[in-house]
């Protein structure tokens, strides 16, 4: 939200508990995508209700099938978790790589009941290296669905899913060399982690040579999401510490580089790549951004159909959501999303999904 | 357009109100769906814990907002009431859930099975199993705290409790989830 008021109360505590309460929240939140047709939703409903103030028979009516549906959707809940194991984090399948959220299974007749696959799956935030240089190679992230791993092993499911998901954005790429796979994950002093790669770690594809820095960023921004606590991790290669990635120099054990540094100053997380909206498409993602200002343009064949800017929750170099409306016909669309250089008025960090509106 | 979206655009306190009478109830939806509906549904899945839920809730705020504006108009007020309607909804999802259900703490009960893999990587399962545990009022206030990042009065009003009230509910949570932090450290 971007009321942003009482951060700086000093009546409020902002100790470690804080501090760690704030960052679990704020990643839970980063992982609900509202489904995109809510607009129309609501239109629909405002239409409705002026239809029933016509007619004093018509809301009983109305009400009558709502306590139907109420009734619908807390059996489905008694069904679903019979262990009181209620929509286990809030942050359900709907809506993350389906743009279209009444999509569960059909006997599943209660639009808001949870969906049995929210009980069971977890969201996990993989990052990739942008395979454009505008103007390094840079992180995006990408939040996927995956089944609770077990035992909570969520470092090395996290590091799992980073090995062997590719991007659903072709923008995006991950250079670890295919069939590697995660040997074992330790933790030292409870913030390091300690991840041990097959052997097929130490071999680099031709065009991931230099990418070792970023492709390290990237394993530890990985980990770091799917366990804030863990504040360095230390890159094994079949039991052996590594120094250095695909003849790159790294820190052993790598730490964070600062977001601004090492993050795409404009992601759009969502909608995702190639999926299919509804026509009011609610697009936006997180920025850093200078005076946090996030340039945007709709394009069709090239031609720039809509462009505007919409401002971030906050200004850079701290990393903030924003999103942004527009209505548009049925077709193929790409939206971009860019900051303009302070410099020179150029278009730099580009990210841009396609998108069919249907 | 002319309409809300400029004016509402700055969501500040220079609301004049003879300029938002040209703002219509379908604009302000318009509008405000942009600002705002994101968070907001982010904001009531956190209480109610499904997305699915928090869309319906939210959607019907903004029905409730669209009837109400010709006593709103203020943009100010619209997001005051927008926010403390899905907070209401968000609250009484919960409450019709617990009662035919019975589960009593209702909404988001336990994740982490004993057996940890390691301290570190559950610790964002147990801070979450944690939050659940709490009372509601606690929880629901480091909700609207600590995600939504209200201010004191803001939290009193959308709870509609004293601001007092919210100090000490704050606290007390903050404490539980300290204590557990250090548990676990």
């Amino acid at each position: 939200m971007s009321d942003h008021v009482g951060r700086g109360d000093p009546e409020w505590p902002d100790d470690e508990a804080a501090r760690r309460l704030r960052d679990v929240l704020g990643q839970e939140a980063r992982a609900i995508q509202p489904s995109g047709d809510g607009l129309a939703r609501i239109r629909e409903k405002v239409r409705d209700r002026r239809r029933s103030r016509h007619g004093w028979l018509r809301p009983l009516a109305v009400s009558a099938a709502a306590l139907a549906t109420a009734a619908v959707a807390v059996i489905a809940v008694v069904i679903v978790e019979p262990h009181g194991n209620h929509g286990k984090t809030p942050h359900p399948a709907a809506g993350l790589s389906s743009p279209a959220p009444s999509t569960p299974a059909p006997s599943a007749s209660a639009p808001a009941g949870p969906s049995p696959a929210a009980s069971s799956t977890h969201p996990v935030t993989i990052y990739y290296v942008g395979k454009l240089a505008d103007p390094l190679q840079l992180l995006y992230s990408e939040t996927v669905l995956r089944p609770q791993p077990a035992d909570n092993a969520y470092i090395g499911d996290a590091v799992n899913a980073l090995l062997t998901t590719p991007a659903n954005d072709p923008d995006y790429v991950s250079y670890w060399p295919a069939g590697t796979t995660v040997l074992g994950v330790s933790i030292q002093n409870d913030t390091k982690a300690i991840v041990d790669l097959s052997a097929g770690a130490a071999t680099a594809a031709p065009d991931a040579l230099d990418m070792g820095a970023i492709s390290a960023q990237q394993l530890f921004y990985t980990v770091h999401g799917a366990a804030p606590k863990i504040d360095s991790v230390e890159l094994r290669i079949a039991g052996k510490p590594v120094t250095s990635l695909w003849g790159s120099d790294i820190a052993e054990p790598i730490t964070a580089e600062p977001p601004w540094q090492v993050f795409a100053h404009v992601w759009i997380t969502s909608p995702a790549d190639h999926a299919t909206v509804a026509q009011a498409v609610t697009f936006g993602g997180d920025a850093i951004v200078y005076e946090g200002t996030v340039n945007w343009q709709i394009l069709m064949n090239g031609d720039v159909l809509k462009a505007g800017h919409t401002q971030a929750a906050e200004a850079g170099p701290a990393q903030s959501p924003w999103q942004e409306t527009v209505t548009l016909t049925p077709g193929t669309y790409t939206i971009r999303a860019f900051e303009v250089s302070a410099k020179d008025g150029s278009e730099t960090y580009v990210d841009d999904k396609i998108v069919t509106v249907k | 357009m002319r309409t809300a979206g400029a004016l509402l655009a700055d969501m500040g306190s220079r609301a004049v109100l003879g300029q938002f009478d040209t703002a219509t109830a379908d604009e302000a939806v318009t509008e405000f769906y942009r600002t705002h509906y994101a968070g907001l549904v982010r904001l009531s899945a956190m209480l109610v814990g499904d997305t699915g839920t928090a869309e319906e809730v939210v959607q019907d705020a903004f029905v409730a907002m669209h009837g109400a504006w010709n006593r709103l108009r203020d943009p100010d007020k619209a997001v005051a009431y927008l926010r403390q309607a899905v907070v209401n909804r968000s609250r009484s999802t919960l409450r019709h859930r617990a009662v035919v259900a019975k589960y009593p703490q209702a909404p988001l009960p336990d994740v982490a099975s004993a057996e940890s893999f390691a301290v570190a990587a559950t610790e964002r399962a147990e801070i979450l199993a944690a939050l659940r545990a709490l009372p509601r009022r606690q929880r629901e206030t480091l909700v609207l705290r600590y995600y939504a990042d209200l201010s004191e009065m803001q939290i009193a009003d959308a709870l509609g409790i004293s601001q007092g009230a919210v100090k000490s509910h704050a606290f007390r949570g903050l404490a539980a989830l300290r204590n557990l932090l250090e548990k676990t450290s």
